[in-house]
Protein backbone atom coordinates (compact mmCIF):
# COMPACT_ATOMS: atom_id res chain seq x y z
CA UNK A 1 0.00 0.00 0.00
CA UNK A 2 1.79 3.07 -1.25
CA UNK A 3 0.47 5.03 2.36
CA UNK A 4 2.45 3.27 4.67
CA UNK A 5 5.33 2.51 2.76
CA UNK A 6 6.41 5.76 2.09
CA UNK A 7 5.49 7.00 5.85
CA UNK A 8 9.31 6.01 6.46
CA UNK A 9 10.41 9.47 4.57
CA UNK A 10 7.90 11.67 6.12
CA UNK A 11 8.59 9.85 9.55
CA UNK A 12 12.31 10.79 9.27
CA UNK A 13 11.40 14.19 8.18
CA UNK A 14 8.88 15.01 10.73
CA UNK A 15 11.51 13.72 13.36
CA UNK A 16 14.45 15.92 12.13
CA UNK A 17 12.67 18.77 11.67
CA UNK A 18 11.58 18.37 15.37
CA UNK A 19 14.73 17.26 16.58
CA UNK A 20 16.36 20.41 15.22
CA UNK A 21 13.97 22.75 16.54
CA UNK A 22 14.91 20.82 20.20
CA UNK A 23 18.02 21.64 19.52
CA UNK A 24 17.08 25.23 18.47
CA UNK A 25 15.18 25.42 21.97
CA UNK A 26 18.20 24.70 23.62
CA UNK A 27 20.41 27.26 22.25
CA UNK A 28 20.55 30.54 24.04
CA UNK A 29 20.43 34.03 21.58
CA UNK A 30 17.36 34.55 20.10
CA UNK A 31 16.51 31.17 18.47
CA UNK A 32 13.32 31.10 19.66
CA UNK A 33 11.21 31.93 16.59
CA UNK A 34 13.19 29.48 14.66
CA UNK A 35 12.47 26.54 17.12
CA UNK A 36 8.75 27.19 16.87
CA UNK A 37 8.53 27.10 12.75
CA UNK A 38 10.91 23.84 12.79
CA UNK A 39 8.56 22.15 15.83
CA UNK A 40 5.26 23.33 13.24
CA UNK A 41 7.31 22.12 10.04
CA UNK A 42 7.69 18.88 11.56
CA UNK A 43 3.57 19.01 12.64
CA UNK A 44 3.18 20.00 9.29
CA UNK A 45 4.81 16.80 7.59
CA UNK A 46 3.21 14.49 9.42
CA UNK A 47 -0.46 16.13 8.68
CA UNK A 48 0.57 15.94 5.40
CA UNK A 49 0.99 11.95 5.43
CA UNK A 50 -2.24 11.98 7.51
CA UNK A 51 -3.97 13.25 4.83
CA UNK A 52 -2.41 11.27 1.83
CA UNK A 53 -3.34 8.00 3.70
CA UNK A 54 -6.63 9.06 4.52
CA UNK A 55 -7.25 9.98 0.67
CA UNK A 56 -5.11 6.65 -0.18
CA UNK A 57 -7.44 4.56 2.53
CA UNK A 58 -10.86 6.14 1.62
CA UNK A 59 -11.57 6.28 5.41
CA UNK A 60 -10.43 8.27 8.34
CA UNK A 61 -7.24 6.47 9.49
CA UNK A 62 -8.23 6.14 12.99
CA UNK A 63 -9.11 2.22 13.05
CA UNK A 64 -6.01 0.54 13.74
CA UNK A 65 -3.18 0.35 16.85
CA UNK A 66 -0.84 1.50 13.72
CA UNK A 67 -3.18 4.27 12.79
CA UNK A 68 -4.15 5.81 16.69
CA UNK A 69 -0.39 5.85 17.14
CA UNK A 70 -0.04 8.15 13.93
CA UNK A 71 -2.39 10.45 15.33
CA UNK A 72 -0.52 10.07 18.93
CA UNK A 73 2.41 10.96 17.31
CA UNK A 74 1.25 13.94 16.00
CA UNK A 75 -1.17 15.23 18.57
CA UNK A 76 2.44 15.01 20.67
CA UNK A 77 4.26 16.84 18.24
CA UNK A 78 1.70 19.76 17.91
CA UNK A 79 1.12 19.69 21.85
CA UNK A 80 5.12 20.07 22.30
CA UNK A 81 4.87 23.16 19.70
CA UNK A 82 2.35 24.64 21.49
CA UNK A 83 3.25 23.98 24.88
CA UNK A 84 6.73 25.56 23.88
CA UNK A 85 5.32 28.60 21.83
CA UNK A 86 3.40 29.55 24.58
CA UNK A 87 5.74 28.93 27.56
CA UNK A 88 8.81 28.63 26.28
CA UNK A 89 10.31 25.09 27.89
CA UNK A 90 13.53 24.66 26.31
CA UNK A 91 13.00 20.46 27.13
CA UNK A 92 9.72 20.07 25.98
CA UNK A 93 10.60 20.02 22.06
CA UNK A 94 13.03 16.63 23.25
CA UNK A 95 10.55 15.49 25.14
CA UNK A 96 7.82 15.66 22.75
CA UNK A 97 10.07 14.51 19.53
CA UNK A 98 11.62 11.45 21.60
CA UNK A 99 8.52 10.10 22.08
CA UNK A 100 6.68 10.75 18.67
CA UNK A 101 9.40 9.18 17.63
CA UNK A 102 9.10 6.29 19.34
CA UNK A 103 5.69 5.73 18.19
CA UNK A 104 6.56 6.43 14.70
CA UNK A 105 9.70 3.49 14.82
CA UNK A 106 6.80 1.42 16.48
CA UNK A 107 4.89 2.08 13.09
CA UNK A 108 7.69 1.44 10.92
CA UNK A 109 8.13 -2.03 12.64
CA UNK A 110 5.06 -3.05 13.20
CA UNK A 111 2.33 -0.53 11.02
CA UNK A 112 -0.74 -3.12 11.50
CA UNK A 113 -2.96 -2.30 8.65
CA UNK A 114 -6.15 -4.04 7.53
CA UNK A 115 -8.75 -3.49 4.70
CA UNK A 116 -9.29 -0.55 3.41
CA UNK A 117 -13.08 0.06 4.31
CA UNK A 118 -14.47 1.01 7.91
CA UNK A 119 -16.70 -2.25 9.64
CA UNK A 120 -20.06 -1.26 9.69
CA UNK A 121 -19.81 -0.47 13.53
CA UNK A 122 -16.84 1.87 12.90
CA UNK A 123 -18.97 3.95 10.15
CA UNK A 124 -20.62 7.18 11.83
CA UNK A 125 -20.30 10.94 12.36
CA UNK A 126 -19.13 10.21 15.34
CA UNK A 127 -16.15 8.51 15.05
CA UNK A 128 -13.94 11.01 14.44
CA UNK A 129 -14.61 13.15 16.74
CA UNK A 130 -14.56 10.56 19.05
CA UNK A 131 -11.51 8.92 18.49
CA UNK A 132 -9.33 12.35 17.36
CA UNK A 133 -9.82 14.16 20.08
CA UNK A 134 -9.00 11.58 22.69
CA UNK A 135 -5.84 11.48 20.74
CA UNK A 136 -5.38 14.70 21.36
CA UNK A 137 -6.22 14.77 25.00
CA UNK A 138 -3.59 11.69 25.24
CA UNK A 139 -0.38 14.35 23.42
CA UNK A 140 -1.52 17.29 26.16
CA UNK A 141 -1.82 14.95 29.06
CA UNK A 142 1.54 12.75 27.98
CA UNK A 143 2.96 16.36 27.86
CA UNK A 144 1.50 16.94 31.12
CA UNK A 145 2.99 13.87 32.21
CA UNK A 146 7.03 14.80 31.18
CA UNK A 147 6.47 18.19 33.11
CA UNK A 148 5.39 16.19 36.19
CA UNK A 149 8.35 14.15 35.56
CA UNK A 150 10.86 17.07 35.42
CA UNK A 151 8.63 18.52 38.20
CA UNK A 152 9.69 15.88 40.56
CA UNK A 153 13.27 16.40 40.49
CA UNK A 154 13.24 20.26 39.57
CA UNK A 155 9.90 21.95 40.73
CA UNK A 156 9.53 25.58 40.03
CA UNK A 157 5.96 27.95 39.72
CA UNK A 158 6.28 28.02 36.35
CA UNK A 159 6.89 24.11 36.01
CA UNK A 160 4.03 24.08 38.14
CA UNK A 161 1.84 26.66 36.30
CA UNK A 162 2.69 24.90 33.02
CA UNK A 163 1.49 21.40 34.14
CA UNK A 164 -1.90 23.07 35.76
CA UNK A 165 -2.84 25.00 32.23
CA UNK A 166 -1.40 21.06 30.60
CA UNK A 167 -4.03 18.80 33.00
CA UNK A 168 -7.05 21.41 32.48
CA UNK A 169 -6.76 21.14 28.60
CA UNK A 170 -6.13 17.66 28.04
CA UNK A 171 -8.57 16.83 31.42
CA UNK A 172 -11.36 19.21 29.46
CA UNK A 173 -10.80 17.20 26.14
CA UNK A 174 -10.73 14.01 27.65
CA UNK A 175 -14.07 14.49 29.01
CA UNK A 176 -15.44 15.78 25.59
CA UNK A 177 -14.04 12.42 24.50
CA UNK A 178 -15.79 10.65 26.89
CA UNK A 179 -19.24 12.36 26.29
CA UNK A 180 -18.90 11.81 22.85
CA UNK A 181 -18.13 8.75 22.88
CA UNK A 182 -21.13 8.27 25.56
CA UNK A 183 -23.65 9.52 22.71
CA UNK A 184 -22.03 7.72 19.94
CA UNK A 185 -22.64 4.54 22.40
CA UNK A 186 -26.67 5.46 22.47
CA UNK A 187 -26.45 5.35 18.75
CA UNK A 188 -24.78 2.53 18.24
CA UNK A 189 -26.17 0.08 21.40
CA UNK A 190 -28.37 1.82 22.69
CA UNK A 191 -26.89 2.74 26.05
CA UNK A 192 -24.59 5.59 26.98
CA UNK A 193 -23.05 3.78 29.72
CA UNK A 194 -22.49 -0.11 30.25
CA UNK A 195 -19.13 -0.03 32.29
CA UNK A 196 -17.76 -2.15 29.70
CA UNK A 197 -13.85 -2.35 30.77
CA UNK A 198 -12.94 0.21 28.38
CA UNK A 199 -15.07 2.57 29.86
CA UNK A 200 -14.65 1.35 33.35
CA UNK A 201 -10.58 2.49 32.94
CA UNK A 202 -11.83 5.44 30.84
CA UNK A 203 -14.11 6.42 34.40
CA UNK A 204 -10.91 5.29 36.68
CA UNK A 205 -8.70 7.56 34.53
CA UNK A 206 -10.84 10.48 34.46
CA UNK A 207 -11.16 10.46 38.41
CA UNK A 208 -7.18 9.98 38.78
CA UNK A 209 -6.97 13.52 36.71
CA UNK A 210 -9.78 14.83 38.72
CA UNK A 211 -8.04 14.04 41.15
CA UNK A 212 -5.27 16.03 40.85
CA UNK A 213 -7.04 18.81 39.83
CA UNK A 214 -8.71 19.16 43.11
CA UNK A 215 -5.21 18.31 45.12
CA UNK A 216 -3.85 20.92 43.37
CA UNK A 217 -0.33 22.09 43.78
CA UNK A 218 -0.32 22.57 47.65
CA UNK A 219 1.70 19.26 47.65
CA UNK A 220 3.75 19.84 44.62
CA UNK A 221 4.96 15.38 45.14
CA UNK A 222 2.01 14.55 45.55
CA UNK A 223 0.39 15.97 42.93
CA UNK A 224 3.14 14.89 40.52
CA UNK A 225 2.74 11.53 41.48
CA UNK A 226 -0.57 11.53 40.81
CA UNK A 227 -0.42 13.19 37.47
CA UNK A 228 2.19 9.89 36.56
CA UNK A 229 -0.72 7.47 37.97
CA UNK A 230 -2.83 8.96 35.93
CA UNK A 231 -0.96 8.52 32.79
CA UNK A 232 -0.71 4.94 33.69
CA UNK A 233 -4.08 4.38 34.24
CA UNK A 234 -4.74 6.11 30.38
CA UNK A 235 -2.45 3.68 28.87
CA UNK A 236 -4.65 1.14 30.99
CA UNK A 237 -7.28 2.88 28.91
CA UNK A 238 -5.92 2.98 25.71
CA UNK A 239 -4.45 -0.10 25.36
CA UNK A 240 -3.52 -2.47 28.04
CA UNK A 241 -6.91 -2.98 28.83
CA UNK A 242 -6.83 -5.22 25.83
CA UNK A 243 -4.43 -7.39 27.13
CA UNK A 244 -6.53 -7.99 30.61
CA UNK A 245 -8.96 -11.26 30.55
CA UNK A 246 -11.92 -8.70 30.78
CA UNK A 247 -11.03 -7.93 27.47
CA UNK A 248 -13.11 -11.06 26.48
CA UNK A 249 -16.26 -8.73 26.77
CA UNK A 250 -15.38 -5.57 25.41
CA UNK A 251 -17.26 -4.24 22.55
CA UNK A 252 -14.72 -1.70 22.16
CA UNK A 253 -11.69 -3.82 20.56
CA UNK A 254 -12.50 -3.84 16.89
CA UNK A 255 -9.22 -4.05 15.66
CA UNK A 256 -8.45 -7.54 17.54
CA UNK A 257 -11.58 -9.36 16.56
CA UNK B 1 -8.15 23.62 45.37
CA UNK B 2 -7.53 22.60 48.69
CA UNK B 3 -4.47 21.85 51.49
CA UNK B 4 -3.20 18.69 51.00
CA UNK B 5 -2.11 16.36 53.82
CA UNK B 6 -0.76 12.92 53.68
CA UNK B 7 -1.90 11.46 56.54
CA UNK B 8 -5.52 11.95 55.90
CA UNK B 9 -4.84 11.20 52.53
CA UNK B 10 -4.22 7.59 53.73
CA UNK B 11 -7.28 8.11 55.86
CA UNK B 12 -9.68 8.56 52.27
CA UNK B 13 -8.24 5.06 51.08
CA UNK B 14 -8.83 3.65 54.16
CA UNK B 15 -12.37 4.94 54.39
CA UNK B 16 -12.67 3.62 50.59
CA UNK B 17 -11.34 -0.07 51.65
CA UNK B 18 -13.44 -0.22 54.50
CA UNK B 19 -16.60 0.94 52.23
CA UNK B 20 -15.96 -1.73 49.86
CA UNK B 21 -15.20 -4.65 52.68
CA UNK B 22 -18.63 -3.47 54.21
CA UNK B 23 -20.44 -3.74 50.96
CA UNK B 24 -18.80 -6.99 50.20
CA UNK B 25 -19.96 -8.49 53.59
CA UNK B 26 -23.57 -6.84 52.72
CA UNK B 27 -23.38 -9.15 48.75
CA UNK B 28 -22.33 -11.97 50.58
CA UNK B 29 -25.11 -11.87 53.56
CA UNK B 30 -28.32 -10.73 51.82
CA UNK B 31 -27.32 -11.29 48.14
CA UNK B 32 -26.28 -8.59 45.35
CA UNK B 33 -28.61 -5.32 45.05
CA UNK B 34 -31.73 -5.76 44.19
CA UNK B 35 -32.06 -3.20 41.35
CA UNK B 36 -34.70 -4.22 39.41
CA UNK B 37 -37.41 -3.61 42.45
CA UNK B 38 -36.73 0.21 42.32
CA UNK B 39 -38.31 0.85 38.82
CA UNK B 40 -40.66 3.21 38.68
CA UNK B 41 -42.46 4.30 40.78
CA UNK B 42 -40.44 3.29 43.37
CA UNK B 43 -37.29 5.06 42.38
CA UNK B 44 -39.11 8.38 41.39
CA UNK B 45 -39.92 8.37 45.10
CA UNK B 46 -36.41 6.97 46.25
CA UNK B 47 -34.71 10.06 44.70
CA UNK B 48 -37.76 12.77 45.86
CA UNK B 49 -36.53 11.87 49.15
CA UNK B 50 -33.27 11.58 48.48
CA UNK B 51 -33.52 15.22 47.34
CA UNK B 52 -35.44 16.36 50.01
CA UNK B 53 -33.02 14.57 52.38
CA UNK B 54 -30.00 16.89 50.69
CA UNK B 55 -32.06 19.74 50.64
CA UNK B 56 -32.74 19.63 54.34
CA UNK B 57 -28.91 18.25 55.25
CA UNK B 58 -28.16 21.90 53.04
CA UNK B 59 -30.06 24.38 55.07
CA UNK B 60 -28.87 22.45 58.11
CA UNK B 61 -31.51 21.00 59.95
CA UNK B 62 -29.89 17.93 60.06
CA UNK B 63 -26.47 17.01 61.61
CA UNK B 64 -24.26 19.35 61.18
CA UNK B 65 -21.72 17.13 61.20
CA UNK B 66 -22.81 15.39 58.33
CA UNK B 67 -22.98 18.30 56.38
CA UNK B 68 -20.25 19.61 57.43
CA UNK B 69 -18.13 16.52 56.26
CA UNK B 70 -19.91 15.51 52.76
CA UNK B 71 -19.31 19.69 51.97
CA UNK B 72 -15.60 19.10 52.72
CA UNK B 73 -12.59 18.32 50.66
CA UNK B 74 -11.98 15.19 52.40
CA UNK B 75 -15.44 13.82 50.84
CA UNK B 76 -14.67 15.17 47.38
CA UNK B 77 -11.30 13.03 48.07
CA UNK B 78 -13.25 9.82 48.70
CA UNK B 79 -15.91 10.00 45.79
CA UNK B 80 -13.19 10.36 43.41
CA UNK B 81 -11.34 7.80 44.63
CA UNK B 82 -14.23 5.65 45.13
CA UNK B 83 -14.77 6.27 41.18
CA UNK B 84 -11.49 5.12 40.72
CA UNK B 85 -11.55 1.82 42.22
CA UNK B 86 -15.06 1.01 40.77
CA UNK B 87 -13.64 1.89 37.42
CA UNK B 88 -10.62 -0.34 38.23
CA UNK B 89 -12.99 -2.85 39.41
CA UNK B 90 -15.66 -3.14 36.68
CA UNK B 91 -12.24 -3.00 34.18
CA UNK B 92 -10.72 -6.15 35.31
CA UNK B 93 -13.50 -7.89 36.68
CA UNK B 94 -14.52 -10.53 33.79
CA UNK B 95 -18.06 -10.68 35.44
CA UNK B 96 -18.98 -7.51 36.40
CA UNK B 97 -22.11 -6.68 38.47
CA UNK B 98 -22.27 -2.91 37.88
CA UNK B 99 -25.23 -2.82 40.06
CA UNK B 100 -23.35 -4.61 43.12
CA UNK B 101 -23.67 -2.84 46.50
CA UNK B 102 -20.14 -1.12 46.25
CA UNK B 103 -21.10 0.48 42.92
CA UNK B 104 -24.50 1.75 44.32
CA UNK B 105 -22.71 2.76 47.29
CA UNK B 106 -19.93 4.57 45.57
CA UNK B 107 -22.49 5.97 43.08
CA UNK B 108 -24.81 7.46 46.20
CA UNK B 109 -22.42 8.85 47.93
CA UNK B 110 -20.37 11.09 45.06
CA UNK B 111 -24.04 12.23 43.92
CA UNK B 112 -24.69 13.24 47.43
CA UNK B 113 -21.55 15.14 47.96
CA UNK B 114 -21.82 16.45 44.58
CA UNK B 115 -25.57 17.53 44.95
CA UNK B 116 -24.54 19.37 47.82
CA UNK B 117 -21.53 21.30 46.46
CA UNK B 118 -24.09 21.98 43.91
CA UNK B 119 -26.62 23.12 46.51
CA UNK B 120 -23.93 25.40 48.04
CA UNK B 121 -21.32 26.45 45.51
CA UNK B 122 -23.63 27.31 42.40
CA UNK B 123 -23.43 31.04 43.44
CA UNK B 124 -20.83 33.23 44.67
CA UNK B 125 -21.98 36.55 46.41
CA UNK B 126 -24.75 36.92 43.16
CA UNK B 127 -23.03 36.04 40.36
CA UNK B 128 -23.62 32.48 38.70
CA UNK B 129 -20.07 30.21 38.33
CA UNK B 130 -21.25 29.27 35.11
CA UNK B 131 -18.55 26.43 34.07
CA UNK B 132 -18.84 25.11 38.11
CA UNK B 133 -22.37 24.71 37.60
CA UNK B 134 -22.32 23.05 34.26
CA UNK B 135 -19.54 20.77 34.87
CA UNK B 136 -21.16 19.56 38.66
CA UNK B 137 -24.85 20.27 38.17
CA UNK B 138 -24.24 18.00 34.64
CA UNK B 139 -22.58 15.33 36.05
CA UNK B 140 -24.99 15.39 39.00
CA UNK B 141 -28.14 14.74 36.25
CA UNK B 142 -26.01 12.10 34.37
CA UNK B 143 -24.91 10.26 37.26
CA UNK B 144 -28.23 10.67 38.77
CA UNK B 145 -30.31 8.99 34.99
CA UNK B 146 -27.74 6.76 35.09
CA UNK B 147 -28.27 5.38 38.76
CA UNK B 148 -31.74 5.67 39.12
CA UNK B 149 -33.33 5.62 35.75
CA UNK B 150 -31.21 2.22 35.07
CA UNK B 151 -33.88 0.08 36.03
CA UNK B 152 -36.83 2.01 33.90
CA UNK B 153 -34.68 1.17 31.16
CA UNK B 154 -37.02 -2.01 28.49
CA UNK B 155 -35.40 -3.56 26.06
CA UNK B 156 -36.69 -6.16 24.16
CA UNK B 157 -35.99 -7.72 20.60
CA UNK B 158 -37.45 -8.70 17.51
CA UNK B 159 -37.16 -11.55 14.60
CA UNK B 160 -38.79 -10.14 11.82
CA UNK B 161 -38.83 -11.95 8.56
CA UNK B 162 -39.58 -9.97 5.89
CA UNK B 163 -43.00 -8.92 5.12
CA UNK B 164 -44.67 -9.88 7.73
CA UNK B 165 -46.10 -7.61 10.47
CA UNK B 166 -45.27 -8.72 14.49
CA UNK B 167 -46.58 -7.15 17.36
CA UNK B 168 -44.46 -8.73 19.66
CA UNK B 169 -40.88 -9.75 21.36
CA UNK B 170 -39.15 -11.32 23.79
CA UNK B 171 -37.49 -9.34 26.16
CA UNK B 172 -33.89 -10.22 27.94
CA UNK B 173 -35.15 -13.01 30.08
CA UNK B 174 -36.82 -14.57 26.75
CA UNK B 175 -40.42 -13.96 27.79
CA UNK B 176 -42.75 -12.73 25.56
CA UNK B 177 -43.38 -9.46 25.36
CA UNK B 178 -46.74 -7.48 23.74
CA UNK B 179 -45.19 -4.30 21.43
CA UNK B 180 -47.87 -2.16 21.40
CA UNK B 181 -47.78 -1.27 18.03
CA UNK B 182 -46.90 -3.42 14.69
CA UNK B 183 -43.21 -3.78 12.93
CA UNK B 184 -42.39 -5.85 9.24
CA UNK B 185 -39.41 -5.65 7.64
CA UNK B 186 -40.07 -4.35 4.18
CA UNK B 187 -36.02 -4.84 2.55
CA UNK B 188 -33.06 -6.02 3.38
CA UNK B 189 -29.92 -4.83 1.46
CA UNK B 190 -25.90 -5.72 2.01
CA UNK B 191 -23.07 -4.81 0.44
CA UNK B 192 -19.90 -6.68 0.70
CA UNK B 193 -15.99 -6.17 0.07
CA UNK B 194 -14.15 -8.22 -2.35
CA UNK B 195 -13.17 -10.24 0.71
CA UNK B 196 -16.66 -11.12 1.41
CA UNK B 197 -16.74 -9.23 4.43
CA UNK B 198 -20.17 -6.99 4.62
CA UNK B 199 -18.90 -3.40 3.96
CA UNK B 200 -22.96 -1.97 4.74
CA UNK B 201 -26.19 -3.10 5.44
CA UNK B 202 -29.52 -1.90 5.66
CA UNK B 203 -32.95 -2.55 6.86
CA UNK B 204 -36.39 -0.91 5.41
CA UNK B 205 -39.05 -1.37 8.24
CA UNK B 206 -42.69 -0.01 8.67
CA UNK B 207 -43.23 0.79 12.27
CA UNK B 208 -47.41 1.41 12.59
CA UNK B 209 -47.90 4.05 9.40
CA UNK B 210 -44.01 5.62 9.96
CA UNK B 211 -41.58 4.14 6.85
CA UNK B 212 -37.81 4.03 7.46
CA UNK B 213 -34.51 2.52 7.65
CA UNK B 214 -32.24 0.94 10.05
CA UNK B 215 -28.25 0.83 10.30
CA UNK B 216 -25.58 0.16 12.43
CA UNK B 217 -25.02 3.22 14.61
CA UNK B 218 -28.12 4.76 12.89
CA UNK B 219 -31.44 4.12 15.05
CA UNK B 220 -34.78 4.23 14.11
CA UNK B 221 -36.63 7.09 16.07
CA UNK B 222 -40.06 5.93 17.14
CA UNK B 223 -41.04 8.29 20.17
CA UNK B 224 -38.69 10.67 21.25
CA UNK B 225 -37.50 7.98 24.50
CA UNK B 226 -37.24 5.06 22.42
CA UNK B 227 -35.40 3.54 19.57
CA UNK B 228 -35.07 0.64 17.14
CA UNK B 229 -31.78 -0.86 16.41
CA UNK B 230 -30.79 -3.26 13.76
CA UNK B 231 -28.31 -6.04 15.76
CA UNK B 232 -28.45 -8.91 13.60
CA UNK B 233 -29.60 -10.48 10.41
CA UNK B 234 -29.18 -13.58 8.36
CA UNK B 235 -29.15 -13.84 4.49
CA UNK B 236 -30.87 -17.30 2.44
CA UNK B 237 -28.28 -19.13 0.69
CA UNK B 238 -29.33 -17.92 -2.77
CA UNK B 239 -29.26 -13.94 -1.41
CA UNK B 240 -32.43 -13.12 0.40
CA UNK B 241 -32.97 -12.33 3.86
CA UNK B 242 -33.88 -14.87 6.18
CA UNK B 243 -34.74 -12.49 8.78
CA UNK B 244 -33.38 -9.17 10.43
CA UNK B 245 -33.22 -9.15 14.32
CA UNK B 246 -34.07 -6.04 15.99
CA UNK B 247 -33.66 -4.16 19.50
CA UNK B 248 -35.95 -1.88 20.67
CA UNK B 249 -35.03 0.28 23.77
CA UNK B 250 -37.34 2.79 25.72
CA UNK B 251 -34.89 4.44 28.13
CA UNK B 252 -37.65 7.33 29.95
CA UNK B 253 -34.99 8.97 31.80
CA UNK B 254 -33.61 9.94 28.18
CA UNK B 255 -33.88 13.68 28.70
CA UNK B 256 -32.42 13.75 32.01
CA UNK B 257 -29.36 12.19 30.46
CA UNK B 258 -28.69 13.92 27.91
CA UNK B 259 -29.71 17.22 29.70
CA UNK B 260 -26.50 16.25 31.68
CA UNK B 261 -24.47 15.16 28.64
CA UNK B 262 -25.05 18.47 27.11
CA UNK B 263 -24.19 20.11 30.39
CA UNK B 264 -21.25 18.81 30.50
CA UNK B 265 -19.57 19.30 27.09
CA UNK B 266 -20.22 22.84 27.59
CA UNK B 267 -18.67 23.25 31.48
CA UNK B 268 -15.79 21.07 29.45
CA UNK B 269 -15.69 23.25 26.56
CA UNK B 270 -15.64 26.39 29.15
CA UNK B 271 -13.00 24.79 31.10
CA UNK B 272 -9.99 24.16 27.82
CA UNK B 273 -11.09 28.02 27.02
CA UNK B 274 -10.72 29.70 30.63
CA UNK B 275 -8.07 27.13 31.82
CA UNK B 276 -6.96 26.53 35.60
CA UNK B 277 -7.44 30.91 36.10
CA UNK B 278 -10.88 30.71 35.04
CA UNK B 279 -11.96 27.61 37.20
CA UNK B 280 -10.16 28.88 40.06
CA UNK B 281 -12.09 32.07 40.32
Amino acid sequence: MLGWNIFIWFAVAASLLSTLAAIMAWLRDGRRGVATALSLLSVVVLAVFVALLWIELQRPPLRTMGETRLWYSLCLLAAGAFTYYRWHYRWILSFSTLLASVFMVINILKPEIHDQTLMPALQSGWFVPHVTIYMFSYGILGCATLVALYGLFRPDSRVERASEKLLYSGLALFTIGMLTGSLWAKQAWGAYWSWDPKEAWAAATWGLYLLALHIGTTDKKSYYTLLIVAFLSLQMCWYGVNMLPSADRSIHTYNTR
Amino acid sequence: MFKFDHRSFITDILSVGVAFLTTTLLALAIGEFPKDILSAPLNIVVLALWVLFMVELNRGRLSKKLLQYMLSQRATRVSLLLLVVVGILLGTDTTPTPSSWFVVFSLLFILTHLGLVVLRGCKVGKTLRLGFTLNHLGLWLAITSLLFGAPDIKRSRVVAPPHRALCEGYNMQGEVVYLGYDIELQGFEVEYLSSGAPSSFEARIRVDDKVGSVRVNDPFRRSFSELIYLVSYEMEPEGGCRYALFEIVREPWYPITITGIVMLLAGAVLMFINGPKGCKE
